[in-house]
C-alpha cells in the first residue's frame, strides 16, 4: 500500500498516456475518412481533451504534472477517456465497426459502474435507475444488431443508444470522483 | 490515500486501460481495410451480456425485479 503511494506519479502517468492514446484514436479514425465534419469532430474533441487534462493537473504536449491530481482527480480523468469516442462520431463511415467499439464502449462503462457500485457508491434509487438504463442500453444495442443484420439503418436506435451511455457515464464521473 | 480509495482507483484504471486496446485495434483492422465480421458482433454481444449478467448478480434480485417493474 505504501508503495502504491510513493508511485501514485506513475500511475498518473499512465492516466496521461491513456488520455493520449485516446486522442491518438481520435486522430487515426479521423485520417481515415478526412471531411471537415470530421476535422471539426476532431478539433471539438482535442479541446475538450485538452481542457480536461489541463484542468485536473496534466499538460499533454509538455508531459505530466501531478502536483494537484488528487486520487479522486485522477478517477475523473480516466474516467473522461469514455467520453472521447462516442462523442467523435468516428465509426459513422463504418456501421458494424460502430457498432463493435459501442458495445466495447458500454461493456467497459458498465464493467466500471460495477467496480463503483461494489465500493458502495450508489443509493437504493440510484442502483434501480442505474439497472434501467444498463437494461435498456443492452436493448438497444440488440436493437441496433438486429438492424444491421436486416441491411437497415437505425438512426433512432443509435441516438437512443447514445443517450442511454452519456446518462452512465455522467454516473461514473460523478461517482468516480 | 486511504486503502479503498486506492483499490477503487486502481479498478477504474484497470477498465479504462482495458477499453482502450481493443478499440485501437478495432481502428487499426479499419484501417487495414479490414472488414468487421458477424463473429465480432457475436463476441461483443457476448462481452456486453457478461458486464450486464455482473451488474445484475452484484446489484441483486431485488433491484433488478424493481427495475423491470419500474421500466414496465
Amino acid at each position: 500500500m505504501e508503495w502504491l503511494e510513493a508511485n501514485i506519479v506513475d500511475i498518473v502517468a499512465i492516466i496521461g498516456m491513456v488520455i493520449g492514446s485516446a486522442y491518438a484514436v481520435a486522430r487515426a479514425i479521423v485520417a481515415l475518412t478526412p471531411t471537415p465534419k470530421d476535422d471539426e469532430a476532431l478539433e471539438r474533441v482535442s479541446i475538450v481533451v485538452r481542457a480536461i487534462a489541463k484542468a485536473f493537473g496534466l499538460d499533454l504536449k509538455q508531459g505530466v504534472h501531478t502536483k494537484d491530481a488528487g486520487p479522486g482527480k485522477v478517477g475523473m480523468i480516466l474516467l473522461c477517456f469514455f467520453l472521447l469516442l462516442p462523442s467523435c462520431a468516428v465509426f459513422e463511415e463504418n456501421p458494424r465497426a460502430n457498432l463493435v467499439a459501442s458495445q466495447e464502449l458500454f461493456s467497459a462503462t458498465v464493467d466500471s459502474l460495477t467496480v463503483l457500485l461494489k465500493a458502495g457508491k450508489f443509493s437504493e434509487e440510484e442502483k434501480v435507475l442505474l439497472t434501467i438504463f444498463i437494461h435498456e442500453g443492452e436493448r438497444l444495442l440488440l436493437q441496433w444488431e438486429a438492424d444491421i443484420g436486416s441491411g437497415r439503418d437505425s438512426p433512432d436506435v443509435i441516438r437512443a443508444f447514445d443517450a442511454v451511455l452519456d446518462k452512465l457515464i455522467a454516473y461514473q464521473i460523478q461517482k468516480g470522483q | 490515500m486511504d486503502a479503498t480509495s486506492i483499490v477503487l482507483l486502481l479498478s477504474l484504471i484497470s477498465e479504462g486501460i482495458g477499453v482502450a486496446k481493443p478499440l485501437l485495434d478495432l481502428v487499426k483492422r479499419v484501417e487495414a481495410g479490414e472488414a468487421i465480421t458477424e463473429a465480432d458482433i457475436v463476441a461483443g454481444r457476448a462481452k456486453v451480456k457478461e458486464s450486464v449478467a455482473g451488474w445484475d448478480e452484484a446489484v441483486g434480485s431485488t433491484v433488478v425485479d424493481e427495475a423491470t417493474k419500474t421500466k414496465g
